[in-house]
């Protein structure tokens, strides 16, 4: 796509185009696509033979085995369905941080670059993708398609966002659930900063939607291990009034603790709302941070 | 407190450093934007006071690091108020050099203890300090004319002391010092005691005299600080085991070559325990003469007697020795000295001379003193006799006599007379006899001379029968006694005390028939000098003493041969006329024991040569003199001296009537003096000292603390601890170590406190 916008490298394309994103639940799509599904139907990919049992449709049975063995089978295809999958960028302040570890990208930046490699991924499987980018409230919202060109529309929107405002995770995702309709695969990059209960209330709006969410939280590794040594005055992204001038030795053990606690609050949360949570760090190039997930994915499938 | 080092305080400035690296550090701030606010927010809020707190904390035990460094660089010091540096020190150290200080401690005498402690405190001493010392033994004496600034010398002739003197004087040595200190100017003043504290000598500053010394004191100008230096204190319960000779005893009368004479010793015991066979020996002058074995009560005596006797005439040194192993061996011997008389020339001047054996008036005399020689027994007679009759009296026979008898004369030339006058006066020994030949008017003029002559009292009237058909001349008196008995009294008088033993022989028993009256009136005209020997029944003086000069002179009223008495025929006459004629001989001579601290004075003819040349006017004006009198003295002989300790030394001798006399006062040391006459004769000193100091019992330490309290002193119980607390006093206790310790815990702290704080909790 050489029109598409510096959000995709070739690297990128290379590492990626080995993969498939399979969806672990089953979504159901009309359109022939890289998922299985447990309705066997017409496909072009075979899957497996199945003895003949009286009342089975006449047309599936392949004649071909019958001339060979004398016996009859049925041929059953892998029916194909697409998978409806939205990516909810987060495109608040705190997505705007950039420490000195992760090549000069802000979180934002990874959130985009990683949104663009899925996105690809998906338009490559077939299935449709679409956009929600938000901070307080819905900035945009574009629809899944599945046509090729789409990852342009979607491209160009993600370079476009600045992020910017408060989070207010929870009420945003409140808004999203009620404007996806049919079910699909919601993909979140965000670094999930704000209440736990309410977010989980909000996650569990969209499990009870029966949409699969699978939660890529962007982390900063400066974020992470707090390596702050002088006289430091933390600054708000979101809010610019708030700022504390702090010798930051003193705080970090205690830093790192909250730190802990939170995240293992999410976890817990997620895991009961039967919601995949996924660590990134900026730190880690975009690509190989995918892939080695996918892979995990795929072998747990 | 004060800093030795003051400028280095000024980096105590440093505390500022860390402050200002706080304030530095604050202000050179990163400004980051945070994303993940609301996990920072929660920890601010919550800890934002307790933040403050521990960076004030962690702020000021930095800042106190710097600080606690130079102050402990600076060198603080504690100072108890008023320090006084090195200022210089007045010293007066009152060493105990008695007798009792020669006891043996583990590792060297008291004495040496005591010197090597006085040798230390004195090199502690700042510069400019002047040292006094006085020693106590015997008399109190400073070591030096005025007080000494070099201590070096100081310390050198403290070394060479010894001890061994007699008993302390312990308010004379303090009065001493503290006159000593007062022509001493500096800022501080000690008096620094050194002692085995021997009761004898303390006791005697019980009371009134350490109260007058304390207010002494205190009362000066500047204050003078006493310190008593603690002695050993002593064997628990127990005197130290300590015997001792405590005296010896020589027999009064003299005597000759020859002679066997006694000597008594008395041992004291200051043990513990009783001791059998103790061995006591008598040497006489270094040679061994006999060892007796006694036994000794615990804190009893014992008499020893010994008996010697030796064939060289002179003075002769006698030592008896107990062989014991104590505490203080100085004590164990003491000795005396003898002076054995050589053949004294008695020149007999007889008036009434006879042809037949026992007719001349002295035959009886001179039998009787010198028995041996008319005994023919080969022993030596201690008396030597010349008879002459008066014609032949020269003046050079009187000068080589002791004694002369003048027995029976009836009159001397004028000449005679003089000289005779003039040998007396300058120490010879007359004795006068009557007779029936004397010419009473001549002796009443002449030798009488209404008291101004030779006679203690005229002759008076003649009393008693007498008749014999010799004495036909004297008229029998009509009145009166016909014969008289010596009254049989005790008698002082040397001569005759020998007769207070009955054993030795009954005065009594002689019969008098004739004698002069020695007249009542006469001699109650009190000639100074003039005493009653000896009296008959009949209350007339038999024997009457006169010293006239440097001589005296015997009058007895009676004759000396058998014409008027029969004194000759009683058995006690030989030792009567021996002991007169002896004593006599050695009457004059000064005593050769004494007791240590009087004079030694030792008598003795002057060498023929120097009396040739005092006789004549000298030729020639002699050489070097300086003023007239010089010239006799330039004649005159020198004495050496060696003193108990081999120290030599040479004594002038001046004239003292006919004899030579050589004179010391320097006998304070108890030990032997050794005079050595210009003829090469020795002449022996005993000087005795108390023997008290042998009582080796010491205050114990709660005595000592009384005794210090007394005399408003301070007991100090060593050399160092003194040295420390004079330290201490002067320069203050350094408390650097202790700020340096704290220095390292506030490193510690700061470290550990970090850590903490840094763990703070959400």
């Amino acid at each position: 796509m050489s029109s598409a916008p510096n959000v995709l490298s070739a690297g990128d394309v290379s590492r990626l185009s080995g993969l498939q994103l399979l969806a672990k639940q089953v979504v159901e799509g009309f359109a022939s696509g890289l998922h299985r599904s447990p309705h066997k139907g017409f496909s072009v990919e075979f899957r497996e033979h199945r003895p003949y049992v009286p009342g089975d449709d006449l047309r599936t049975i392949d004649w071909k085995l019958f001339g060979k063995t004398d016996r009859l089978y049925i041929r059953e295809y892998e029916e194909e369905t697409n998978v409806r999958c939205t990516l909810l960028v987060d495109c608040s302040g705190s997505m705007n941080y950039r420490g000195s570890r992760s090549d000069g990208l802000s979180k934002h930046d990874y959130a985009v670059h990683t949104a663009a490699c899925l996105s690809w991924l998906m338009l490559q499987q077939q299935d449709s993708v679409g956009l929600v980018t938000f901070d307080t409230a819905i900035r945009r919202y574009i629809p899944p398609r599945a046509r090729p060109r789409h990852l342009k529309h979607i491209m160009t929107e993600l370079a476009a966002q600045k992020p910017g405002a408060e989070t207010s995770l929870a009420d945003v995702f409140h808004q999203i659930a009620s404007r996806i309709q049919r079910r699909g695969l919601l993909m979140i990059l965000s670094d999930l900063f704000g209440d736990v209960d309410h977010l989980m209330k909000a996650l569990a709006h969209f499990r009870h939607a029966r949409h699969e969410v699978i939660i890529f939280q962007i982390w900063d590794p400066d974020e992470l291990d707090f390596p702050f040594r002088q006289w430091t005055q933390f600054t708000s992204l979101e809010n610019a009034a708030q700022k504390h001038l702090v010798d930051p030795a003193q705080l970090r053990k205690a830093y790192l603790q909250k730190l802990q606690e939170y995240r293992d609050q999410l976890s817990r949360g997620c895991s009961r709302n039967r919601i995949t949570l996924v660590p990134l760090v900026t730190s880690q190039p975009t690509a190989d941070a995918l892939a080695a997930w996918l892979a995990i994915r795929r072998r747990v499938q | 407190m004060s800093l030795l080092n003051p400028l280095l305080a000024i980096g105590a400035s440093a505390l500022l450093i860390p402050l200002l690296i706080h304030i530095f550090n604050r202000s050179r701030f990163r400004t980051v934007e945070w994303g993940a606010m609301h996990l920072l927010e929660s920890v601010i809020s919550q800890n934002r006071r307790r933040f403050r707190v521990d960076q004030l904390i962690l702020l000021l035990i930095r800042c106190l690091i710097p600080a606690m460094l130079a102050v402990c660089l600076a060198r603080p010091v504690l100072t108890g108020g008023g320090l006084l540096g090195d200022a210089p020190v007045a010293l007066v150290v009152v060493l105990d050099n008695s007798y009792s200080m020669e006891a043996a401690d583990p590792g060297g005498t008291r004495f040496t203890a005591a010197v090597e402690s006085a040798c230390r405190v004195i090199g502690e001493l700042p510069r400019g300090s002047q040292v006094a010392v006085v020693l106590t033994g015997g008399r109190p004496t400073p070591l030096f004319e005025t007080p000494l600034a070099d201590l070096q010398t100081v310390t050198r002739r403290l070394r060479q002391q010894q001890a061994g003197l007699g008993a302390s004087d312990m308010p004379g040595s303090l009065e001493l010092a503290a006159d000593l200190l007062e022509a001493m100017p500096a800022v501080r003043r000690q008096i620094l005691v050194l002692s085995d504290y021997q009761p004898a000598d303390w006791n005697s500053l019980a009371g009134g005299p350490a109260a007058a010394l304390q207010k002494r004191l205190q009362n000066s100008d500047i204050p003078t600080q006493l310190l008593l230096l603690a002695g050993t204190p002593p064997r628990p319960d127990a005197r130290p085991d300590n015997i001792t000779v405590e005296s010896l005893q020589l027999p009064q009368q003299p005597i000759g070559v020859g002679q066997e004479f006694s000597i008594q010793a008395r041992l004291k015991s200051y043990s513990s325990q009783d001791l059998d066979n103790v061995a006591v020996s008598l040497t006489l002058d270094g040679q061994p003469i006999s060892t007796v074995q006694t036994a000794l009560k615990s804190g009893g005596t014992a008499d020893v007697l010994f008996r010697c006797r030796s064939e060289v005439a002179g003075s002769h040194v006698l030592t008896v020795t107990v062989a014991a192993d104590d505490l203080l061996p100085a004590d164990n011997q003491r000795s005396a000295a003898i002076d054995l008389l050589d053949t004294v020339r008695v020149l007999l001047i007889d008036g009434d001379p006879g042809s037949q054996p026992l007719q001349s008036e002295t035959d009886y005399l001179a039998v009787a003193l010198t028995p041996w020689t008319f005994g023919r027994v080969p022993l030596t007679d201690l008396l030597q006799t010349q008879v002459v009759p008066p014609a032949q009296l020269t003046e050079a026979a009187l000068q080589s006599a002791r004694v002369v008898v003048l027995a029976n004369v009836p009159k001397l030339t004028d000449p005679q007379t003089e000289w005779l006058t003039a040998w007396v006066k300058g120490g010879g020994s007359l004795l006068i006899a009557a007779g029936n030949r004397m010419d009473i008017e001549w002796h009443r003029t002449k030798l009488w001379n209404d008291g101004a002559g030779l006679l203690p009292a005229a002759w008076g009237e003649l009393r008693g029968a007498g008749e014999t058909a010799q004495t036909a001349a004297a008229p029998p008196t009509a009145t009166g006694p016909r014969t008289a008995r010596i009254v049989s009294q005790r008698s002082e008088h040397p001569a005759l005390a020998f007769f207070n033993d009955p054993a030795n022989g009954d005065l009594s028993t002689a019969e008098i028939r004739r004698w002069h009256v020695l007249t009542a009136a006469t001699v109650s005209d009190s000639q100074p000098g003039t005493a009653t020997a000896a009296v008959l029944d009949s209350g007339d003086p038999l024997l009457l003493e006169r010293r006239l000069g440097d001589g005296v002179v015997l009058q007895l009223a009676t004759a000396v041969d058998a014409d008027w008495s029969d004194l000759p025929l009683r058995p006690f006459y030989v030792p009567l006329m021996q002991q007169l004629v002896a004593t006599l001989a050695v009457q004059i001579q000064p005593p050769r024991n004494l007791s240590a601290g009087t004079a030694a004075v030792a008598l003795f003819t002057p060498p023929a040569a120097a009396t040739a040349a005092g006789a004549t006017t000298p030729a020639t004006p002699p050489a070097t003199t300086d003023t007239p009198t010089a010239t006799d003295h330039s004649q005159l002989p020198a004495v050496t001296l060696a003193d108990p300790l081999g120290t030599r030394s040479t004594l002038a001798s001046r004239v003292q009537g006919r004899w030579l006399a050589a004179e010391t006062t320097a006998t304070q040391r108890p030990g032997i003096y050794l005079m050595t006459l210009p003829d090469g004769r020795p002449a022996h000193f005993a000087a005795q000292t108390d023997a008290a100091e042998s009582d080796l019992l010491l205050l114990d330490p709660l005595q000592q603390k009384n005794v210090a309290q007394q005399l408003g002193a301070s007991l100090v119980t060593s050399v160092q601890d003194y040295l420390e607390a004079d330290r201490r006093q002067r320069h203050g206790t350094e408390i650097w170590p202790w700020v340096l310790s704290g220095l390292l815990l506030m490193m510690c702290l700061e470290v550990v406190l970090q850590q903490r704080f840094a763990g703070v909790t959400a």
